[in-house]
């Protein structure tokens, strides 16, 4: 599987700049299988773990909160599948922004004495859809590999983020 | 009458602070008639942020200074920009006047990615907030002045004008981004 191959995944739990922590780890799995040249290099479902690179409260003067995720690892036939470039609401493919950068709108409008406003917080649901990419070439043992039966069914991943801040 | 005079002078202050809080939360320069900016492609194997300032009148006087690991970067001005090229992996920056903030991002090989320094209103004196943010909102704030050479600190990784001038040039068109 060579590197950059794009890789759509699911975060499994509920993150927010308000309760997550920079350095947290959080869980995800592969939400759609990785399939080249119509044979499933791995099946959808393989859990792996990505981490909060840096996550900042709302706070003062309409400060919104902050969130950047990356994605690590996959856990491929008991290997690490490293992974990059994770993006909310993205299949993996179009796009190259490192990692998923979060900030929320600050709440200032019409504020007087902004210093006491405090701004929106940053929320990603568990179950958000994420785009992320292959981080390196990755060898799959040719007995895991398995034709795929029926045709690719594409979701529009896009449609279910959108209620997303960014 | 003491009473009404302080009243007065009271709705002046607000009425100024409501101004100038309206003018942050609407970046002053639209970027609809002006050529957008080309970011060129980070060169192969390396990363790069472009840091940005949007040209509000909220603290537009203070600048607003990236550092990494307590080494200057470069100083934002307001309305104005450069480009980081940095090595792959988490940095954190820091930026100061007269308070601290504090961003990490994680760089990836041959990607670019978006920072912006807004001055938010403090107590005493205006207070900067860097920020993670994006292609799209780096083209609408309309930033297009790039930091002087003079205002960049001893920190590697800015690109001088002549540098970015450069890679603007090879850059035709303009490299994919976000």
């Amino acid at each position: 599987m060579p590197k950059l191959t794009p890789v759509t995944l699911q975060i499994d739990g509920a993150l927010g700049s308000r309760i997550s922590k920079t350095f947290d780890r959080f869980p995800i799995h592969l939400y759609e299988a990785i399939v080249i040249d119509g044979r499933t290099l791995v099946p959808a479902g393989a859990s792996g773990w990505g981490e909060v690179v840096h996550a900042k409260k709302a706070g003062g003067s309409g400060a919104a909160g902050e969130l950047v995720l990356a994605a690590r690892v996959l856990t491929v036939d008991g290997r690490e599948l490293h992974l990059r470039s994770l993006r909310l609401g993205g299949s993996g493919e179009n796009h190259n922004q490192a990692a998923t950068t979060l900030a929320a709108v600050a709440g200032l409008a019409g504020a007087v004495g902004g210093w006491l406003m405090k701004g929106s917080e940053v929320d990603v649901p568990s179950g958000t859809i994420a785009g992320a990419k292959v981080a390196e070439d990755f060898a799959v043992a040719e007995s895991a590999v398995t034709p795929q039966a029926p045709p690719a069914v594409l979701v529009d991943t896009k449609v279910q983020s959108e209620g997303t801040k960014q | 009458m003491k009473y009404l005079a302080r009243a007065g002078r009271n709705l002046w202050l607000a009425s100024a602070f409501g101004i100038a809080v309206a003018a942050a939360a609407v970046p002053a320069s639209a970027a609809t008639d002006k050529a957008e900016v080309v970011i060129p492609a980070p060169p192969p194997g390396k990363g790069q942020i472009v840091f940005y300032r949007t040209g509000t009148i909220m603290g537009a006087a203070m600048g607003c200074a990236v550092n990494e690991n307590g080494q200057k970067i470069s100083s934002l001005g307001a309305g104005r920009y450069f480009i980081l090229v940095t090595e792959p992996g988490r940095h954190e920056y820091m930026v100061k006047s007269e308070a601290k903030d504090f961003l990490a991002l994680e760089v990836e090989p041959d990607e670019t990615q978006y920072a912006m320094c807004k001055i938010k209103m403090g107590m005493m004196a205006g207070r900067p907030d860097l920020q993670p943010s994006t292609r799209e909102a780096f083209v609408k704030a309309g930033t297009d002045r790039p930091v002087d050479d003079a205002d960049m600190g001893p920190g590697p990784g800015a690109m001088r004008a002549a540098e970015r001038v450069a890679a603007q040039a090879a850059a035709a068109p303009a490299a994919p981004t976000n």
